[in-house]
């Protein structure tokens, strides 16, 4: 029972206060490399810094909206919904301008850049998708280093995920970890990693194949669901988006969604942000 | 009964019936800011008047309200109707003076030294214009301005205080006075080098309701003084260029349609570009319904 009409939204966040205002102030852990996306999980502030799991291909996990480094907020009380109304933030840095992506971050776990070729269990993120009926629902693949990439490249491939339409087997395209690649960013220069032909998103990986190389190093691999996208061109200037009328989507949130942040910067930077975004439920 | 509006169609009949109050505003600011230093405008001249700090001390906490001086004059709702932030827009004046600016209501305040021992404080509790404690609760943001020039040396303490929720004993984590900083300016810094808006709370912890105590952990013998604040963030406006008027619909165009609590004590922080003494007007809307 999502919202109908304009006025349902402008009754749910008024007359009953079934708004929930989200507000961040995060400080980069590290220095970001520009035009590389960059994940803010590990960054500290409001909320707290998130962390990994245990490295291995067997410690895949469901992170939620209690999960340390998610943002804390109350699910909607079914058969209401819960959607995304409005984004807004700006930098308080320096050359702190770029893009921001509100994503879900619906499965990870903690890989070494060679981990070998292996089964990985845990990595689901179907319970936060809507059905495998076309067009199905999935979420990208993101990848954030946890520990600095050796100075020699791997070759990487997710070689079993879930697609949209729940077809097991399927495999990305070969991801090419760039050299020495620093603490928070990609993998590579991708925010999100190449599906097989035909697919749009990724509801569980069930397989890695180590193709080439021995670099060392650690890196999350995540399913997320990007909910909304903002840019900041002048740094210490607001900029906000509705996301009702302005851009429209009022993108629905699943129960427990664990918000965080990708950021990516123009320039090399260890940014301080701030914003607040809005949810609602009818 | 408190209602509020439930369409589109009666914010406008209620606007037009003469509901929606227009709250003009122009502040000079006191003293110069610093580039991407947020500070505050409570002692700002202009309209509405400069507000005062509370009295020095950890007995002296206080609510402001809307008859505070400092405080933006308005009328509360009419029986049976609630007020809301409808719109907001500014411009500046005064070169270089583009930034960013957040309306928030003061909830509460107390004026403490940064040598301040380890104490209970009284009066800290912005409880009389917050949501219920069932959840997600309900909690404003603290917010510290510098009011006595601090040294260079840095003391570090802690606040204890009740969560959205409800949940008393909570504590932030270390934060210092800032070093060196001038009067208007934020007052903490979180380490030696990062400075946030909103003081950092305890993992999880989403707002504020009342402060109860503040431990002085190291006392490297800094001095000066700030006020300790608990805001709600209330709508947050662009200025991208000099003498360019923005607005912000806050009905359809950013939905937020904000209740606003009687005697909210409304006020502004604004974030510099950079280093200057501006001159900022606009004016806010507020419409009964």
């Amino acid at each position: 029972m999502p919202f109908s009409t304009v006025d349902s939204l402008v009754n749910a966040l008024n007359a009953n206060g079934k708004g929930q205002f989200l507000r961040f102030h995060k400080t980069m852990a590290q220095a970001s490399v520009a035009n590389i996306p960059t994940t803010l999980w590990k960054a500290t502030g409001i909320p707290a810094a998130g962390t990994s799991t245990t490295n291995g291909p067997a410690n895949g996990r469901t992170p939620t909206s209690s999960t340390t480094g998610a943002f804390t907020y109350t699910n909607a009380t079914g058969p209401a919904t819960m959607a995304l109304v409005r984004l807004g933030w700006t930098s308080m840095i320096a050359s702190t301008t770029g893009s921001l992506i509100l994503v879900d971050r619906m499965a990870d776990c903690n890989l070494n850049n060679a981990q070998a070729t292996s089964a990985i269990t845990g990595l689901d993120g179907s319970s936060r998708c809507a059905a495998t009926t076309a067009p199905g629902d999935g979420g990208q693949i993101w990848t954030e280093v946890t520990s600095a990439l050796s100075a020699a490249s791997n070759t990487i491939t997710y070689s079993s995920y879930t697609n949209q339409l729940g077809t097991a087997g399927q495999s990305s395209q070969g991801v090419v970890t760039t050299a020495s690649a620093v603490v928070g960013r990609s993998l590579n220069a991708n925010l999100w990693q190449g599906l097989a032909t035909g697919d749009t998103g990724v509801r569980s990986i069930q397989n890695l194949t180590l193709t080439a190389g021995t670099a060392t190093g650690a890196y999350d691999l995540c399913i997320v669901r990007p909910l909304g996208y903002i840019p900041c061109q002048q740094v210490a200037t607001w900029v906000d988006r509705d996301f009702v009328v302005e851009v429209p989507n009022l993108q629905k949130l699943f129960d427990s969604t664990c918000f965080m942040f990708i950021y990516v910067p123009t320039a090399a930077v260890t940014g301080t942000i701030f914003g607040e975004f809005a949810i609602c439920q009818n | 009964m408190t209602t509020g509006f439930s369409t589109l169609d009666t914010v406008i009949s209620s606007a037009v019936a003469g509901k929606m109050q227009r709250l003009g505003f122009s502040k000079l600011a006191a003293t110069a800011g610093v580039a991407l230093t947020p500070r505050t405008t409570w002692k700002d001249t202009g309209t509405p008047a400069a507000g005062a700090d509370p009295t020095l001390g950890v007995g002296n906490g206080a609510s402001p309200t809307n008859r505070t001086g400092g405080g933006w004059p308005y009328n509360g709702s009419a029986t049976g109707t609630q007020n809301a932030l409808i719109g907001i827009g500014a411009a500046s004046g005064t070169a270089s003076s583009t930034g960013t600016l957040i309306l928030c209501d003061r909830q509460a305040h107390i004026q403490l030294s940064v040598a301040q021992a380890t104490s209970a404080l009284t009066g800290m509790d912005g409880t009389g214009r917050m949501a219920a404690t069932t959840a997600p609760g309900d909690g404003g943001m603290l917010w510290a301005e510098c009011t006595a020039a601090m040294s260079a040396a840095q003391n570090t303490f802690t606040f204890t205080y009740t969560n959205m929720l409800g949940t008393g004993s909570e504590v932030t984590p270390n934060v210092l006075n800032g070093s060196s900083t001038a009067v208007g300016n934020m007052a903490f810094q979180t380490t030696g080098v990062v400075t946030y808006l909103w003081t950092i709370l305890a993992t999880g912890d989403t707002g504020v309701r009342s402060v109860q105590t503040v431990t002085l952990v190291t006392n490297n013998s800094a001095t000066g003084q700030y006020d300790l604040c608990i805001v709600r963030p209330l709508a947050y406006l662009p200025i991208a260029a000099v003498s360019q008027y923005l607005e912000r619909d806050l009905v359809i165009e950013i939905p937020g349609t904000q209740k606003l609590y009687d005697s909210s004590c409304l006020f502004m922080i604004y974030l510099p570009a950079a280093a200057n003494t501006p001159t900022i007007y606009g004016e806010a809307r507020v419409c009964g319904g």
